[in-house]
């Protein structure tokens, strides 16, 4: 999606539809992410010139970027003016996600193999497994506690929310799909107790 | 799914993969066995004055091209419609004189195949009756003085290049204006026209059909920009646009058929959006079109029953409320998706959304309708379900749509139905009278 929709999708205050404008010079480069609380934020993968961009977008808003490599992806979530949670996803034979928080070093998590299914926790497993299903994974990173699996292809929003998966999202329905209509969510995240979503 | 047709896939944009290249090579394969039956006609039963035209050869021109530009030149529109013209002829049903005419005119054909492949070769072929002689299936045409029309003219192909001459003189040649690499304005060639009959030829200026092309040529851009998997295929397919006339100054005036896959006609107009909406709904038949060479949807038997439509004052086959159901979801699809996209004036956002809201009653209305009254095909019922789908998704991106616009989108399409349905049926009212 471009800066506009993903001002609009997610209500971002006016400090950050700068940032997305100066993102969004790739067509269709920025997903908005959301947590199952309603909480809102910007996905995007970045290049060299985003990643400068964001890092002084960020400079004195409640996140810093880390050292290393520019990542595959890159995402946080907002809080008014200041960015919280920022994640990235790096690259490689790998992926593993990283938290931008101190304690929270990168590691591979057991499903790394890339297959959903395999987590040990049967009925996550299951869960995973009908997922699948319906919406076939092109990848799965893990890391810590937190799982996302990216889809072969976005599935739209009624169609996602159907699933047993998106339970965190069948509370508020009608809220959902006002917001979303029929956006393509082209990845989820389970973990910490909450789910995320990455709409297109 | 069987034999290779799925349906579900056809309903809205996927891009140039293994099912579009699959339904595709159906048809390639259809019209090269078409061809190979006209050429064995021509050698064994064709009037002796095809041997003057190298009826044959240019036959073989064309079937001997190495796969991917013979399967090109297969589905070339106006091959399309020259195939689908053949088994008049074939059958014993025209006179000698148009078979000559007719194939006669098929080395427009082996002047593109030559242009193609390289082949060097000199072969006699006909002028238009407006003096042209066009190498159907490149962008290639040759103007001689009107005196010339009809004549018979002498085309030289070597490495690549084309020359077109009558006695002493010299075709000039000319270039097709072009949208992309691929898809071309045409508004001349004779094997390409023939069928456009719906509506009037334009006959625009050198000025006027830069300007059409410029106008499509935007619209096209921002198509990719929106949808690049429906804009992948169109690529991929459409070969040419047809300018056509609009004396009463409607919005837009457009058509497609069924013969002529791969090129499509619309009026011209300076609004890219109408232009956009226009292209994807003739798009959609185009693509409809190509997917009826590989599955009929419609098991047959239903070729005559007519119904309501919510689009027209008069009554209108099951098989084209299916079209006109595939074509507006997509266009109401695209819409949505532009509109969210871009910032546009209240007054025009306010008239898109009123569009968009009538039509996903229209769209509705004609859904229910073939479910109520169609017998489909395997290939058929996926496509119709996953129609019901993708108008559901509609829904849903429309629930932006101020509820007054949707009201009246309502109201239009009740008042509609109450003066031409009869009842809550499907079916037309004074047909029933």
């Amino acid at each position: 999606m471009n800066a506009r929709e993903w001002c609009a999708l997610t209500g971002a205050p006016a400090v950050w539809a700068e940032l997305a404008a100066r993102l969004d010079a790739v067509d269709g480069g920025l997903e908005a992410v959301f947590d199952d609380a309603g909480r809102a934020g910007l996905s995007f993968a970045p290049d060299a010139g985003r990643w400068r961009a964001l890092r002084r977008a960020l400079a004195g808003r409640g996140a810093a970027l880390p050292a290393g490599p520019v990542p595959e992806r890159s995402w946080f979530f907002l809080e008014g003016k200041k960015a919280a949670e920022l994640w990235n996803a790096w690259g490689g034979p790998s992926p593993r996600l990283s938290c931008a928080a101190p304690d929270a070093a990168a590691s591979e998590g057991p499903l790394a193999r890339g297959a959903l299914g395999c987590s040990g926790v049967s009925e996550l497993d299951a869960l995973l497994g009908d997922f699948a299903g319906l919406h076939p994974a092109a990848g799965v990173l893990t890391g810590l506690d937190r799982l996302e699996v990216r889809l072969a292809e976005p599935a739209a929003w009624p169609l996602f929310a159907r699933t047993d998966l998106a339970k965190p999202f069948a509370g508020r329905p009608a809220f959902w799909a006002r917001r979303l209509g029929a956006r393509g969510v082209s990845a989820f995240a389970l973990g910490r107790g909450r789910m995320e979503i990455f709409v297109v | 799914m069987t034999g290779g047709v799925d349906g579900a896939d056809w309903v809205v944009g996927r891009g140039v993969g293994p099912y579009w290249r699959a339904v595709a090579g159906i048809r390639a394969s259809a019209a090269h066995a078409e061809l190979r039956a006209a050429r064995d006609w021509a050698a064994r039963s064709g009037p002796e004055s095809l041997k003057g035209w190298e009826a044959e050869r240019s036959i073989d021109a064309v079937l001997d091209l190495p796969p991917a530009q013979r399967d090109a030149l297969l589905l070339f529109p106006a091959m399309d419609c020259w195939l689908s013209l053949t088994p008049g002829f074939l059958a014993g049903a025209r006179t000698p004189e148009e078979a000559e005419l007719h194939f006669s005119f098929f080395n427009s054909f082996a002047a593109a195949a030559a242009a193609l492949s390289g082949a060097s070769r000199a072969f006699p072929v006909r002028l238009s009756k407006d003096a042209r002689f066009h190498a159907t299936g490149t962008r290639e045409w040759f103007e001689f003085p009107l005196s010339a029309a009809g004549a018979r003219a002498e085309c030289r192909a070597r490495a690549g290049r084309l020359e077109v001459r009558l006695g002493g003189v010299k075709g000039k040649p000319r270039l097709l204006p072009a949208l992309s690499a691929g898809t071309w304005v045409e508004q001349r060639d004779p094997l390409a026209l023939q069928p456009v009959v719906m509506h009037g030829l334009g006959k625009t200026t050198a000025r006027e059909e830069a300007r059409f092309a410029a106008v499509l040529t935007g619209a096209m851009d921002r198509i990719r920009a929106v949808d690049r998997p429906l804009f992948e295929e169109m690529r991929s397919f459409l070969r040419l646009i047809v300018p056509l006339e609009n004396p009463k100054n409607y919005g837009s005036v457009s058509s497609s058929y069924r013969n002529l896959r791969g090129a499509l006609c619309l009026s011209h107009s300076e609004d890219s959006l109408l232009q956009e909406e226009t292209l994807i709904h003739e798009f959609c038949h185009q693509k409809v079109n190509l997917l009826l060479a590989a599955d009929p949807l419609l098991r047959p038997g239903q070729g005559g029953q007519v119904v309501y439509s919510p689009l027209r004052p008069d009554a209108r086959r099951l098989a084209g409320v299916m079209l006109g159901a595939h074509a507006f979801i997509n266009v109401n699809r695209y819409l949505l998706r532009v509109l969210r996209r871009e910032p546009f004036p209240a007054r025009v956002r306010t008239q898109v959304q009123q569009n968009i809201a009538r039509r996903i009653f229209h769209v509705e209305d004609m859904l229910r309708t073939v479910s109520m009254y169609a017998d489909l095909t395997p290939a058929g019922e996926r496509f119709q379900t996953r129609m019901w789908r993708e108008h559901a998704l509609v829904i849903h991106d429309g629930l932006d749509i101020p509820a007054a616009v949707i009201e009246e989108g309502r109201t239009r399409w009740r008042q509609h139905r109450g003066q031409k349905a009869l009842g809550e049926t499907g079916l037309y009212a004074e047909a029933s009278k």
